[in-house]
């Protein structure tokens, strides 16, 4: 029962929780105009919902065939109506297509970055390279016979990427035997790790806290145990950490 | 007899429609705004207000 009231909740994790609905707290800048521009779009969705259903309900309603027995033989060709419903859902997609074009530029920016990591998807675990290459770890999930409480299963990995919050970061990412991709909803990145090539995306983690994600590239029997867990820290911390 | 061509059905009742259809719609769409999207905004900036004066008084 608390789990069906909790889909109306707004949801304060920065792991998915069950039947979740809506998206995770957003954590960076990114992610912060893409559910804006999810929710502007919404905003046309509903419009168009409510029009559409209108229309739909009031010609069933008006038009069928005990009020109407005949109505059809007449209703065949409407040229101006046609105009009409194909030119304006062609004005509400260009209306749609500028803010979303806009952000998508935004996003493909890789600004002068703090720091660069590398993250390469290996069947069935991430490995992570900072610094040139000159440190590199794995990280692998935790077995369920592992966790411990608080915890989350299937995300929680035995080493966490730690990066500094109010930093610019650019992530490479690229993959060691088939395409993975490495997604973390909180983050708004999602990025393909395909081998031989590498793809880069930059971002900013405003506020400190653990952000979970996941493979999300159909990667192999083991593609749903191979999660992503960022751990964002302050930056005097994350140089103490680093020594 | 031949029956009449049935016109002007649609044209009788296509404005009270549009009307209702798009008054409903940017109404629905206008609560959705202000009652959901702006308040959750809302709600994270309030967050970040909260963090940054936590920051500063930490600086201090």
């Amino acid at each position: 029962m608390l789990q069906f009231l909790s889909l109306f909740n707004t949801i304060f994790n920065d792991a998915p929780q069950p039947w979740q609905l809506g998206f995770q707290d957003s954590a960076a800048p990114g992610f912060t105009g893409i559910v804006t521009l999810h929710n502007t779009i919404g905003f046309y969705l509903i419009v168009i919902c409510f029009s559409v259903f209108w229309a739909l309900f009031s010609i069933i309603y008006y038009y069928n065939t005990n009020k109407n027995p005949i109505a059809h033989k007449y209703l065949t060709h409407g040229t101006v109506v046609e105009l009409v419903w194909t030119i304006t859902p062609a004005l509400i997609l260009i209306a749609i297509a500028f803010p979303s074009f806009r952000l998508l530029y935004l996003m493909d920016e890789v600004i002068s970055p703090t720091l660069t990591i590398k993250a390469v998807g290996h069947q069935w675990y991430w490995s992570y390279e900072l610094s040139d290459g000159c440190y590199r770890f794995d990280s692998y999930m935790l077995p369920e016979s592992d966790l411990e409480l608080g915890q989350f299963r299937l995300l929680d990995v035995d080493n966490k990427l730690i990066v500094p919050v109010d930093c610019h970061i650019r992530l490479i990412v690229t993959g060691a035997d088939v395409i993975h991709s490495y997604a973390v909803p909180s983050l708004g990145l999602k990025l393909d790790a395909v081998p031989g090539r590498l793809n880069q995306v930059s971002f900013l983690v405003e506020r400190t806290g653990t952000f979970y994600g996941q493979c999300s590239e159909i990667c192999g029997v083991w593609h749903g145990f191979m999660p992503i867990a960022i751990e964002a820290v302050s930056t005097p911390q994350f140089l103490i950490m680093g020594r | 007899m031949a029956i009449a061509p049935i016109t002007g059905k649609l044209r009788k009742r296509l404005w009270l429609d549009v009307g209702c259809a798009f008054g409903l719609g940017v109404s629905a769409a206008y609560a959705y705004w202000y009652g959901y999207h702006l308040k959750a905004l809302e709600h994270q900036e309030q967050f970040y207000v909260k963090l940054e004066r936590e920051r500063a008084a930490a600086r201090q």
